[in-house]
This record gives C-alpha cells, sequence and structure tokens, in this order.
C-alpha cells in the first residue's frame, strides 16, 4: 500500500514538474535562508556571550532588589539614594561560593563623574570599581593595558582610563595625557551631596571593539568610588520636617498661592537678625564637625552588584534559581541574574535582532504555506477525475490523504534538504572568505572586523522541522478539497 | 479699497502701542533686576531647601547665603545635612567653585547647574541680570490669583544664561517677580517657578519663599524658605577659598 502511495506521489509530482519545482524552489530557498540566517544569529549570540562573561560581566550577578535600573555598564541608580549596594555582602559572597558549580566571584561599583586634567581637559567617565586582584582573577584577558598598570593590588588610589576618555583629554587639552597625571572626578549623590576626588593615572587601557557601552569605562579604586557613591557605614540622618515645611510638601495650587497675599501684603519688612558679632565669628559658623566624618564613614563591603564566574557557563539558569532560592530562604533582599540583564544595549542587540529575523522567517512562512497551498490547490483540482475515479474504484479517504499528504512532504522533504545542503556551503564560504565589518556597528555586533559564522546544528535541525510543519500546514487544504470530490460528480465531469 | 485703507490705519496707529509695550516691558524688568540687587550693601540669609523626588523621596538640607552684589561675589555654605556641612559654592571673579570639605578641592562649576541636586540651579542665588540677559518679546497685562500683573516673554541674547527662554509674570505695582516659566531652546517648558511672598530688607526685595517645578519629571519640586535675613555688611575675607578651607577646620 505504502510503496503504491509513494509511487503514485512521485507519477504525479513527475508529471506537474512545472509546479513542483516553483513550490520546491521556493522550499529551498526558504531553508537555505533559516541555516544560513539562524547560523550567524547563533554565531553573533555566542560570540557575544563569551566575550561578555568572560571579560566584564561573569555568568551572573547578583544586585540589591531596590536597584530598579539593572545595568552592569551604566547606571543612574549607582547615584540613587538609597541602599543600593548588595546586602549583606559577606553573607551573600559565602552562600554563592558554597555552590560547587561556581568557579569565582568579585565585586563591582558603578559611577559616573565628570573628569577634569589640568585647566582645559575635560571627560565624561563611566566608573566601574573594583578590587584589582580579585577582577584580574577573575577577567585575566579583560583588561588590555596599553600603557602603564592596572590599579594597584595593595589598594592605593588610582584610575585606569579607557582608551576614549584619554583621547577626549588629548582634543580638550591638546596634549598627551600621561601615566602619573592627577585628574579631578566630580559627581553627585543624594546622600553626600557633590563630590571631588583627586586620583592618580595608573594606567590608559582598551576594550577594542568590544561594546559601544564599555568604550568609556574607566576603572577606579574601590574606596574612591564608594565616597563617590555616598556609600556610607553610618545612617545617622532622619529627616526633621517642621509642620509649616510639610505643608508645602505635594502638589502647589497656583490660586491657592496667590489668593492668600495680595499687593497690599505681598511683602514684609524685616528687622535684621544677624547673630554675627564680629568677623571672628564667621570662622565659627559650622561648629564641630567631627560628626561629618563619622556621617562620612565609608562602608567598606559595599558593592552595586557581585560576579559570579561559574565552572561551565551552561549552568548559568539552573544556577540562578538555586541562589535565588537560597537568597530568599535566608531572607536577604537581593536578586541573581543572568549576565544577559545586566549586559548593556550591545548585548541585548543580538536577541533584539534575532526576534526580528524570526519574525521575518514566520512572516516568510506564512506567505510560503499560502503559495504552496495554492499551487496544491490548483493540482488538486487538475485531477479532479483522477481522484473521483480512484474514489469510484474503492480508494478511501484515507488513502487520498494520504497521497496528498505525502506528495507535500516528498516536495518539502527533499528540496529542504537541498536547501539544508545550499546553506552549508553558503555558510563554508563565508567562513572562508569571511565579511568585512565595514562600520563601528557591525564591529561591535559582529564580534570585530572579519565575521566568520559557524554552521549551527541547531539551526539546521530547527529548519528541518519548520519546513516539515510548513509542508503539513499547506497541505491540509487541498487535502479537505480532495476528501470533498465525489465520485459521481467527477465522472459526470470527466 | 476702502478695507485695506482701514486696516493699515489701524495698523499704523497700533504700531506705537506695541513699541511701548516693549518698552515698558525692559523698564519692567529692570525695575525686576533693581529690587532685587542689594547695591550698596550686603546679604546674609540662611536658606532651607526640602527637594522633594519621585524615585529618591524627600530631602532636607539647610544652606547659609552671603551676597556681596556690587562685587558680584556669593557664597553658599551648606550646614545640614550633616554629610554635606561645610560643602560651599563660592562665586569670585566671575567662576564659580564647589568646594568639597572631604578631599578639600575646589572644582569649578557653572551657573547652569542645578544647586546640591535640587531643582533650584546656581544662578538662582545670584543677583538679577535680566535686563543684561534677556531680549522683551511680548508684554501682555493678565491675572494671577488676587494680583494685577504684566506677563512677559523674554528671549536670551546671550548662551551664558541657565534658560533660553523665560516668561515672567512680575506685580503692575512693584514690579515682583511672582511666577516664571523657563522653556529650553526648543520652546519645550522645563520649570516652573513660584515667588509667593517677599521680604523688604533695606528697600531691596528677598523671595520667602521659592518653589520650584521640575516640568520633565513628575511630582519633582523644590522648595526654599528663607529667614534669618541680615543685610549687615559682611567682610571681603569671607568671599575667598582660603575662607571656606579654614571654616571647615
Amino acid at each position: 500500500m505504502s510503496w503504491i502511495l509513494v509511487r503514485i506521489a512521485f507519477r504525479n509530482l513527475r508529471e506537474h514538474l512545472a509546479k513542483t519545482l516553483i513550490i520546491g524552489s521556493l522550499i529551498m530557498l526558504g531553508v537555505m535562508l533559516l541555516v544560513v540566517g539562524n547560523s550567524f544569529m547563533d554565531t553573533i549570540q555566542k560570540g557575544i556571550e563569551k566575550n561578555y562573561t568572560e571579560n566584564y560581566t561573569g555568568d551572573l550577578f547578583i544586585v540589591n532588589n531596590s536597584v530598579e535600573e539593572i545595568s552592569l555598564i551604566f547606571s543612574y541608580d549607582a547615584m540613587s539614594k538609597g541602599p543600593r549596594s548588595v546586602p549583606e555582602y559577606e553573607k551573600v559572597e559565602k552562600i554563592v561560593n558554597s555552590f560547587d558549580q561556581v568557579d569565582k566571584t568579585t565585586g563591582q561599583l558603578n559611577g559616573l563623574a565628570t573628569a577634569k586634567w589640568g585647566e582645559l581637559g575635560e571627560a565624561f567617565v563611566v566608573l566601574f570599581g573594583v578590587n584589582p586582584s580579585s577582577y584580574t582573577r577573575m577577567f585575566p584577558d579583560g583588561v588590555n593595558i596599553l600603557e602603564g598598570s592596572f590599579l594597584p593590588e595593595d589598594g592605593s588610589e588610582g584610575i585606569v582610563l579607557s582608551k576614549t576618555v584619554a583621547q577626549q583629554f588629548s582634543d580638550t587639552a591638546g596634549q598627551q595625557i600621561q601615566v602619573g597625571d592627577t585628574i579631578l572626578l566630580t559627581t553627585i549623590n543624594t546622600v553626600s551631596g557633590a563630590k571631588i576626588r583627586e586620583v592618580t593615572v595608573r594606567g590608559i587601557h582598551d576594550y577594542g571593539d568590544a561594546s559601544f557601552d564599555l568604550q568609556f569605562i574607566s576603572f577606579i579604586d574601590e574606596n574612591n568610588l564608594r565616597i563617590m557613591n555616598g556609600m556610607v557605614a553610618n545612617n545617622i540622618e532622619d529627616l526633621d520636617l517642621e509642620e509649616t515645611e510639610k505643608e508645602d510638601l505635594g502638589n502647589v495650587s497656583e490660586d491657592e498661592l496667590f489668593s492668600l497675599f495680595s499687593d497690599e501684603n505681598l511683602f514684609t519688612v524685616t528687622d535684621d537678625v544677624s547673630s554675627i558679632q564680629d568677623d571672628d565669628d564667621y570662622d565659627s559658623l559650622l561648629g564641630d564637625t567631627s560628626d561629618r566624618d563619622i556621617a562620612l564613614e565609608v562602608d567598606p563591603h559595599a558593592w552595586n552588584y557581585l560576579l559570579v564566574k561559574l565552572a561551565d557557563s551552561g549552568d548559568t539558569d539552573s544556577m540562578v534559581r538555586k541562589i535565588n532560592r537560597e537568597l530568599e530562604k535566608q531572607g536577604i533582599d537581593a536578586t541573581a541574574y543572568p549576565w544577559i540583564k545586566g549586559a548593556g544595549m550591545s548585548a541585548k542587540l543580538a536577541d533584539t535582532l534575532s526576534i526580528v529575523f524570526n519574525v521575518l522567517i514566520i512572516v516568510i512562512a506564512i506567505v510560503a504555506v499560502i503559495i504552496i497551498m495554492n499551487t496544491l490547490v490548483i493540482s488538486v483540482s487538475e485531477r479532479f477525475s483522477e481522484i473521483g475515479t480512484m474514489r469510484a474504484i474503492g480508494a478511501k479517504k484515507n488513502f487520498i490523504r494520504k497521497m496528498i499528504t505525502l506528495e507535500t512532504m516528498m516536495i518539502t522533504l527533499t528540496f529542504g534538504t537541498i536547501g539544508v545542503i545550499l546553506g552549508i556551503i553558503t555558510l563554508v564560504i563565508f567562513r572562508m572568505v569571511g565579511i568585512e565589518a565595514t562600520n563601528q556597528f557591525l564591529q561591535i555586533l559582529l564580534g570585530g572586523d572579519i565575521f566568520r559564522p559557524s554552521i549551527s546544528v541547531s539551526a539546521i535541525f530547527t529548519s528541518v522541522i519548520s519546513v516539515t510543519i510548513v509542508g503539513i500546514a499547506a497541505s491540509l487544504y487541498p487535502v479537505s478539497i480532495a476528501l470533498k470530490i465525489s465520485p459521481l460528480e467527477a465522472m459526470n465531469k470527466g | 479699497m476702502k478695507k485695506i485703507m482701514t486696516v493699515l490705519a489701524v495698523s499704523v496707529l497700533l504700531l506705537p502701542l506695541y513699541s511701548i509695550s516693549i518698552e515698558r516691558g525692559r523698564e519692567i524688568i529692570n525695575e525686576v533686576d533693581e529690587n532685587t540687587t542689594f547695591s550698596g550693601i550686603d546679604l546674609s540669609a540662611q536658606l532651607t531647601i526640602i527637594s522633594e523626588d519621585p524615585s529618591d523621596g524627600i530631602d532636607k538640607s539647610k544652606v547659609l547665603q552671603f551676597r556681596n552684589d556690587d562685587d558680584d561675589k556669593f557664597l553658599m555654605l551648606i550646614v545640614e545635612p550633616v554629610a554635606q556641612k561645610g560643602q560651599g559654592y563660592l562665586m569670585i571673579d566671575d567662576n564659580l567653585w564647589f568646594y568639597d570639605p572631604q578631599s578639600r578641592k575646589f572644582s569649578h562649576t557653572s551657573m547652569k547647574e542645578q544647586f546640591n541636586d535640587s531643582d533650584a540651579n546656581n544662578s538662582d542665588f545670584q543677583e538679577s541680570s535680566l535686563i543684561e540677559d534677556y531680549d522683551v518679546i511680548q508684554v501682555e497685562e493678565a491675572k494671577l490669583g488676587s494680583f494685577d500683573v504684566y506677563k512677559i516673554v523674554m528671549e536670551a541674547n546671550n548662551n551664558e544664561v541657565t534658560y533660553p527662554k523665560q516668561i515672567l509674570w512680575v506685580t503692575q505695582k512693584n514690579s515682583l517677580v511672582l511666577k516664571s516659566e523657563d522653556y529650553s531652546a526648543s520652546d519645550r517648558l522645563l520649570r516652573t517657578s513660584y515667588y509667593p511672598s517677599y521680604t523688604k530688607a533695606a528697600d531691596t526685595f528677598i523671595p520667602n519663599k521659592m518653589i520650584f517645578i521640575d516640568n520633565l519629571v513628575e511630582n519633582k519640586k523644590t522648595t526654599i524658605t528663607i529667614s534669618d535675613i541680615s543685610v549687615k555688611d559682611l567682610p571681603d575675607s569671607l568671599f575667598t577659598k582660603a575662607y571656606v578651607e579654614r571654616v571647615n577646620n
């Protein structure tokens, strides 16, 4: 029975060769596009993942739950008020390191500042505050030092400027900044207000074509960045508002504001209330400032993020779940996230492009289904009398169904296989020749000047599954038409 | 033809009125400057600054303000919160410096910058120089609550000012600003300011209260209450970097 079906299906395809070739070519091109496109996407995603996890983010990270804008690269939250550091950092670090799958951990602080060098040099810097020894242990290839060295391991102050920032200084000052020069960093936080720090340039580094986000990042010693972020150990301030001040809170009503007074009582004449008797009194205006020193004492365990490197990156999702369960169990107000959550725009761009590509593929698949279906419907109509006759001499509906489906599947699988082979050949050619990234956007996305895509097994598998689904979907309607053909009507027409 | 002649005649008649209005507008903003400039005397006061921010919550700070308008100098010295005690903004020789007592360093800053992360700008604390910095574009009579006011539309004539365009509501009787709308170059409303009452000290007016509403962030606002106003002469040594360092020791 099956053999007969195959022979009939094969004969029909051969007799309608033009239609077979049209449908087949469509399928072949579609599958080839799928294999090449998905392999490109897989290569880009894997490249970005490897680049980020091995050099900047680790496989996962832990952050305080109150942080709304999660970004390991660039976060305004680092400058905002409140306990934005990982709570009970040492305990969290101990919990994380208790898992065998965890290879290394390190803390990271984030910050932003304007930087001045001499009278003229100006730049905007994105700062990573790190512990130099644990950071370089975790990311041995992450920092490419062009001049000088990385931050001193004894914890003394310093900054390692990014090449881009060093160039900004050179452009504005008209001369090259040197290792050993000092720069002034200015920033503001809502705990200790505006902060100025003078730091020594220890080195200049380059992230290469890693990402646009990373080009402004400079490394600074952890103590300086904690001071700049207002990460203090003693929260001794309590908001103390007077009753009249509480009344001023909330929305302002313009009508109320300007109906209380009139021209007659808009102003009052004041008596001089100065308590200063002589000029010496000005020197004691601030009184005792020792309380300020206590208020500004830095919390040495404050980190914005705990970065975690796993022995096997494939365990990332399961480890995120495990660590989060343990953090919840221990009542710690922090959450673990996979690296991509905090990796910034460039890393997410590949994901976005992948989504766009897949949407495009779905649209193409729908169009392909419609074209194949229409062609099959025409084919079935042309074989109206033939199918009717088959039904009249005893062919069951199931036989007709199998025959049409088999015809479709023969086309899809045969041409699909050709598409896969052509896709692989195309990828091999691209891999040998290499695709040149002609602009910075492409260089960031493709991870370098020349892109060499890998053949993705999952892309091939996905393509074969997709083409099978397309084949089955496209045959449903023609089958239903074929099954409606009555033998009597077919013979009358014939 | 008759209609055209009528329109032309009306236009010619209205032209002087329009130019008088612009000229009157310049007079008014000149009066605003004079009313709020401490000429021949100095000013010291305490500012209580309450900032409301939907993401950061409520902050309160106290600042001592010292002004010598004749020499274009001012000093703002933060006394509360304790973590910011001693931080200062010093305006000397057309340069505005910020001082951080923790690092004992001064850094050059700009009048356009926000004051201590509030909705007030550093320029809100210097003497008013509207007549120099802005051209009057339009003047009309208006009502603001129970006040008869002039509504004056101004555009900046230089890049040094904080806002390229301002609309002021100025009392007709005393030439005091009650309300200001501050716009970007693209005519976007950035900030609305209210000055609901004033104190008169030695013939010069200073607002008792200033309310700055951030029009870009909903429910973000700063209220500044001014107290302990004095017009006693201030020593020149107060407006020096040496003093700012010394007072922190």
